[in-house]
């Protein structure tokens, strides 16, 4: 398992990578539903 | 790979598309496409900062830098402050036909970046590696990369014309 986590000695890099994209796009994902929650309200 | 490349792909989409919806909106004053214009500058300035800070973790690695100003990265770079540029301008005027039309002006001068971050890598002498996907041929990455990237390419174009169509829908429930 940790062998896979280490991605080959890259995995500093590849998780920050990931992590970084799932906040972003999570964030958009967010902000939108609620955009969208907060407009159909008023 | 998998981030980065589908990223910097639909950061160029986006602006192209941006391209056509300002035509629209200055040529025919369709104002469907000022709505759908205010909703992609967001994702496609999240997208871009997507392909840039993936492409300089991806850099550090191999090419031994987070950055370097070479003519692929600069020019991407150079949009992704076109669409800070494009949602700086939306909330800079008072009458929204007017901030509109000024994102229009913006975007269409802006399009000839596109081409430029697309054939940087063929005309100058670029850090950042040529295209895997050269017309007329057979691409340059190995099947079994190209499917996970496929399906990348195809899940984060989904996502970002949901949040484009979701964006352009709160713009009309305001009007």
């Amino acid at each position: 398992m940790s062998v896979w986590f280490a991605m080959g000695g890259y995995g500093m890099y590849v998780w920050s990578a990931y992590g970084i994209s799932v906040i972003v796009l999570g964030g958009l994902v967010c902000y939108v539903r609620r955009t969208v929650q907060h407009a159909s309200r008023s | 790979m998998y981030i980065h490349v589908p990223c910097a792909i639909l950061s160029m989409l986006c602006f192209a598309t941006m391209g056509v919806l300002s035509t629209i909106l200055l040529i025919w004053r369709v104002q469907l496409a000022g709505v759908l214009l205010r909703g992609a500058g967001l994702v496609g300035c999240l997208l871009t900062g997507l392909a840039l800070i993936t492409g300089s973790l991806w850099g550090r690695p191999m090419w031994g830098t987070f950055w370097i100003w070479d003519a692929r990265l600069t020019s991407e770079l150079i949009l992704w402050l076109l669409y800070v540029a494009l949602l700086a301008i939306q909330s800079s005027f008072q009458r929204r036909a007017v901030a509109e039309r000024a994102m229009a002006i913006l975007t269409l001068v802006g399009l000839i970046d596109l081409p430029i971050i697309h054939y940087s890598v063929n005309w100058w002498n670029t850090l950042h590696q040529g295209s895997s996907f050269p017309l007329g041929q057979k691409p340059l990455i190995d099947g079994a990369m190209l499917w996970p990237l496929g399906v990348m390419f195809v899940g984060l174009s989904l996502l970002s014309t949901w949040a484009v169509l979701q964006l352009a829908r709160v713009e009309l429930l305001k009007r």
